[in-house]
């Protein structure tokens, strides 16, 4: 019997050699996945919730590919498509909730450093999807390094392997994007400042 | 903005970003001359830069999400100063605490906590315990602040930094810190492990990470037994691997402790404290080394090699002494029989007492827990089913492993089924669920289609098939098609077997003996004969010659017991007398329940009794109360076994009209509560639970929720009812013959019981007439099904029939008047409610629209409630006009599953029911089940 985990490994490698359908499948399998366990999640936090969209891309990657078989180039590749289904999950639950009932109480999701102690600086997510898409305007490149960072969890050297881009220029092109971010990010009235 | 200018303005400011601080403005200037605007963005990104450092913007992958921050705000007595670190657990923050005039470090749990009272509950308790620990080398912990926004856990304040930086703050020149450093710091480990083991706390999740050095070079291990105590223990697979359970399942924290964990922690068995001796070498190994002891990509990979690989000893420096060496290799020992047992002895070795070098013998000792492959349970938190992903590599020698499967919620615990080659366990989902396998080398069940409301599965040899019943009917599914097909009627399924030859062997009802067909369909035969005295055969297994079977027969106290029988040879041979749930496990040994525990026995080369010591197998498995026989454990012709321990919690709840529950009564329970009646003042309430093995009744309080025992005959006892005063109580027992007999004994439970009514047939008492004269039963009979019965507790005790048809009457409830009976028929193809005047004669009419059962009274007769098919709760007012009672129109009240009983208090507005407080424990698996050595 043919298991979902060999299925999205050998997709993986088909696209790999090229072909596209493979693609437009794993886009499909890894879309599923990951919107199945963000409503898993958003179901079982009802308050408070506490979704980690990388942890997500992790979990699914480990249970969608099968790790004795993949090459680091899957790796990247999934965690690519995941990072855009992440953000898409992101977006479409944020604004199902800001259509909903409770006008105004938008999902905050703070984006913060684990180990120093800061003032966690907040986010709406949806600010954070309309900012990226005007970034992704004048600099896709950067745009898809924020994206990659911030929906997929990527580090900036596994960054750099999916982008064929050297270490330095992902560093760089990092930074661009994570001042222009924040200073677009920090011109929205929501930010919350107060202690 | 165009590209090209955003181009522009990228280029200019990472070219005044490469210069050093005092020469920017300069180099802005230069760069950007007239172009103010120019200027300006530049500026304002460089600001931006700095800022978004400071709130940490994106300075670590991903997206951490909590609440805001608390940094000023008062919990209780503790003031909010700063927060100190985000954890994979939560926020820690450094307060004030104004009652006692001290620092505290709060650490924040996630809200889910405060939404499951259970969960905080067990918190708790494991917090009070851990409070206990006192010891200068333990970071204390001070207690828990529960507030109605937040809880947390208050801990000591200990200032310093902890060893993972220790250990990174040498320079990579000399790595490893020196020898004395790392004596002095291990010691003080060691005294803090000693503590805590001396009062049974083990702290499953030692770490540099966790261990601080104050400036005075005191050392302070934090987080003592918090990792179970954030598991919570409901699990025990999630309780054994600390961190991956731990909410927080941030990929970096997984990797941080996943390096640290022992080979039998990776694997989710038993955790003792071998399991901190392990940490503690590895520890140690990093001190002396600067390097991990265990490394790799991935957390897959990491347990990999904490389960496969050595440590690189050669990176220990060659001036390491001699004790040292000896102590990191027997901490770091995979077997844990291997590895020191007590943190005394690595004291003594880290003193030089055990200076010997480590011997070849012990090297290939540690080499050979290699091939056991490796088992890691990594749980994954909020998966859907609550599936907990195993990896496992079947072993090439066989090697008792032990590991867990979480299923999904069941109604049907019992029915397990592993596959012949050990590889594949099939379980049931319960009513209105599939039929599950789980692969022990996948990382999740998968449904089977067409296979809902399957139960008692059994295995094809061959592994490619299961067998099961659904709907009253024996079937098969085939594994690669998904093909099912129907072999057979069987009402009430006893399980089947599977042989080579393709003969399956079933059983099909609560009589009469076992039958056989072929796998691939065809006639059904009689396969066995009854002894005089046996009602009835099942639970068939065949044994390895695929000829004789074995079985358990009911009947009376002497042709009772497990049998074996042949497909040639209808007779069958008693080869135990007393066991019911049992279960044959290749080569030799006959696997069963015993006082809710699990046995082996072996037995004797001809299979014609069994011999030898008992043998414990696990402490508790569960076995079903109301089908005899029914224990929820398998064995696989490969030597392996599944068992479930627990069937799960319930409890006693009363709900309200709107279906909202306004009080839990007692604990909850795992014993497989069944409510039965409440008596009519609503104050008590009878309820059946199987203790230790045994079916038994007893008596709630219907308010303070208290308990008492009603009986304790070894016997199966059921079916309580009340006398209208609430003093006398009429149940049934199993006793004489397997036939169940209608008893009555006081309330208080003082007395004996006395024998009410005794015939051929199972009986199942339902009311007692307000007048105290009557009782209403159902009677088992093969050619009506089942009839309601109206027994006179006066003169002669002829029973009288009050509905008796071939269709099925039963759960007869007698209107508060006396003078009419409610009960369920099922004439019209489902069962439906019905109303007849009592004792008649009189025309019976219908109450309920499309289906309904479980009829109950209000006190005063004005209203009738019973239960649809489709899970919900109805309403029928009730008009009585002399001689004539009219049913109104049912209304629904609210979704209450059929699959609990439920009465109503007397003024009804309160309904008694159950509630499922945890789902069945996850399944045990023992891969190549080894008697324990002699």
């Amino acid at each position: 019997m043919s298991t979902p985990t060999h299925d999205v490994t050998e997709l993986l490698h088909a696209w790999g050699d090229g072909d596209l359908n493979a693609r437009e499948r794993v886009v499909a399998l890894v879309y599923q996945e990951l919107r199945h366990r963000a409503a898993v999640h958003l179901r079982r936090e009802r308050q408070g919730h506490t979704l980690q969209p990388t942890a997500l891309v992790h979990e699914a990657y480990l249970r969608l590919v099968d790790q004795r078989k993949a090459e680091w180039q899957n790796r990247a590749q999934f965690l690519a498509v995941a990072s855009q289904m992440m953000r898409r999950i992101l977006i479409d639950s944020a604004r199902a909730r800001k259509r909903g009932k409770r006008l105004g109480a938008r999902q905050q999701i703070s984006l913060d450093h684990v180990d120093i102690a800061t003032r966690p600086f907040e986010v709406d997510v949806l600010d954070l999807d309309i900012a990226l898409t005007k970034l992704e305007a004048f600099d896709r490149r950067k745009s898809r390094i924020a994206e990659l960072r911030f929906f997929g969890g990527l580090s900036l050297e596994e960054t750099g392997h999916l982008l064929d881009l050297s270490l330095a220029t992902v560093e760089r092109d990092w930074q661009g994007a994570r001042a222009w971010l924040f200073r677009t990010l920090s011109a929205q009235p929501r930010v919350v400042d107060d202690p | 903005m165009t590209p090209e200018r955003w181009a522009e303005i990228d280029r200019v400011w990472h070219a005044v970003l490469a210069r050093p601080e005092a020469e920017r403005t300069a180099a802005l200037t230069d760069l950007c001359g007239a172009d103010r605007e120019l200027r300006a963005e530049v500026e304002a990104l460089l600001t931006s830069l700095a800022h978004a450092s400071a709130a940490g913007f994106g300075a670590a992958p991903g997206i951490v999400n909590q609440h805001g921050s608390l940094v000023g705000r008062q919990l209780g007595s503790y003031t909010v100063h700063a927060l100190l670190g985000i954890g994979g657990m939560g926020e820690v923050y450094q307060a004030h605490d104004s009652t006692l005039g001290r620092e505290v470090a709060l650490k924040i749990l996630p809200d889910l906590w405060r939404s499951d009272p259970d969960r905080s509950a067990r918190f708790d308790r494991e917090a009070r315990v851990l409070a206990s620990l006192n010891h200068p080398n333990i970071g204390a912990i001070y207690g828990v602040h529960d507030s109605d926004s937040v809880k947390a856990l208050v801990l000591e304040l200990v200032e310093g930094e902890t060893l993972a930086d220790r250990i990174i703050r040498q320079p990579p020149s000399h790595r490893g810190l020196p020898i004395d450093e790392v004596t002095s710091i291990a010691g003080q480990i060691i005294d803090a492990l000693e503590a805590a083991h001396e009062r049974g706390i083990v702290h499953r999740d030692l770490k540099p990470g966790n261990i601080k050095i104050t400036s005075d070079g005191r050392v302070k291990v934090l987080d003592f037994g918090l990792a179970r105590a954030v598991s919570g223990g409901s699990s025990p697979a999630l309780a054994h691997s600390p961190t991956i359970t731990a909410v927080g399942t941030q990929h970096g924290m997984l990797l941080g402790t996943a390096a640290y964990m022992s080979p039998e922690q990776a694997r989710g068995r038993t955790v003792d404290k071998r399991a901190d001796i392990w940490a503690f070498g590895c520890v140690l190994f990093e001190m002396l080394t600067g390097a991990s002891a265990f490394g790799g990509e991935g957390v897959t990979d990491l347990l990999a090699n904490v389960i496969n690989r050595e440590p690189d000893w050669s990176a220990l420096p060659t001036d390491t002494p001699a004790a040292l060496r000896t102590c990191v290799k027997r901490c770091v020992q995979k077997d844990v029989h291997r590895r020191f047992h007590d943190i005394a002895d690595v004291r003594l070795a880290l003193e030089g007492a055990f200076d010997i070098p480590v011997t070849e013998r012990e090297r290939s000792g540690a080499a050979r827990v290699v091939w056991m492959g490796w088992a890691a349970v990594l749980v994954a938190i909020g998966t859907a089913a609550g599936i907990a992903l195993s990896f496992v590599r079947p072993p090439t020698r066989a090697a008792e492993v032990r590991l867990q499967i979480v299923t999904p919620p069941t109604s049907d615990p019992a029915s397990i089924a592993i596959s012949p080659d050990g590889r594949a366990i099939a379980f049931s989902g319960g009513r209105g669920r599939p039929l599950w396998i789980r692969r022990l080398e996948s990382e999740e069940a998968a449904p089977l289609m067409n296979t809902t409301g399957a139960t008692m599965p059994f295995w094809s040899p061959d592994n490619q098939s299961i067998g099961f019943f659904a709907d009253g009917l024996l079937k098969r599914i085939d594994l690669g098609a998904g093909f099912v097909r129907t072999l057979a009627s069987a009402p009430q399924p006893r399980r089947g077997t599977w042989n080579k030859a393709g003969t399956i062997v079933f059983g099909a009802g609560s009589v009469g003996p076992l039958y056989r067909v072929a796998a691939d369909g065809g006639p059904v035969q009689e396969v066995t004969r009854l002894l005089p005295g046996q009602t009835n055969h099942r639970f068939p297994e065949f044994l390895p010659d695929g000829q004789r079977f074995l079985l358990f027969s009911l009947g009376s106290t002497d042709v009772r017991g497990v049998y074996v029988a042949s497909l040639s040879d209808p007779i069958v041979r008693r080869i135990s007398d007393r066991e019911s749930a049992y279960a044959f496990l290749p080569p030799g040994h006959l696997l069963f329940a015993r006082q809710g525990a699990l046995w082996a026995r072996a037995l004797s080369p001809d299979d014609t009794s069994t011999v030898g010591d008992l043998v414990p197998v696990a402490p508790k498995v569960f076995v079903y109360m109301t089908a005899t026989g029914f224990g929820a454990f398998a064995t696989s012709a490969s030597g392996s076994l599944a068992y479930r321990p627990s069937p799960g919690q319930d409890q006693l709840v009363w709900r309200d009209r709107t279906g909202r529950t306004v009080a839990a009564l007692g604990q909850p329970d795992d014993n497989q509560l069944g409510l039965v009646h409440l008596s009519s003042d609503g104050r008590t309430a009878a309820v059946e639970r199987m203790v230790d093995g045994n079916a038994d009744l007893w008596l709630v309080d219907t308010e303070r929720g208290a308990l008492r025992r009603l009986t304790t005959d070894p016997a199966v006892d059921g079916d309580a009812i009340f006398s209208p005063d609430g003093n006398r109580v009429i149940y049934v027992t199993d006793g004489k013959a397997d036939v169940f007999q209608i008893y009555e004994r006081r309330a208080d439970g003082t007395g004996n019981p006395t024998m009410v009514f005794e015939s051929d047939e199972n009986k199942n008492p339902h009311d007692w007439s307000p007048d105290g004269k009557y009782m209403l039963y159902s009677s088992q009979r093969v050619e009506t099904n089942l009839d309601l019965m109206a027994l006179p507790l006066f003169g002669e005790r002829t029973p009288l029939e009050v509905a008796r048809t071939p269709f099925r009457e039963t759960d007869g409830r007698f209107s508060p008047d006396g003078r009419w009976v409610s009960y369920t028929s099922t004439e019209t193809g489902q069962s439906e409610i019905y109303i007849q005047p009592f004792p008649g004669p009189g025309p019976k009419s219908q109450v309920s629209v499309g289906g309904g059962t479980r009829a109950r009274w209000r006190r005063d007769g004005r209203e009738l409630f019973y239960v649809t098919a489709d899970d919900r709760l109805m309403v029928v007012p009730m008009a009585q006009d002399g001689s004539t009672i009219r049913a109104g129109t049912p209304q629904p009240l609210f979704v209450l599953s059929t699959m609990f009983d439920y009465e109503v208090s007397p003024d009804g507005q309160r309904f008694l029911t159950h509630a499922t407080i945890s789902e069945a424990s996850p399944i045990t698996v023992i891969l190549n089940w080894k008697p324990p050595a002699r």
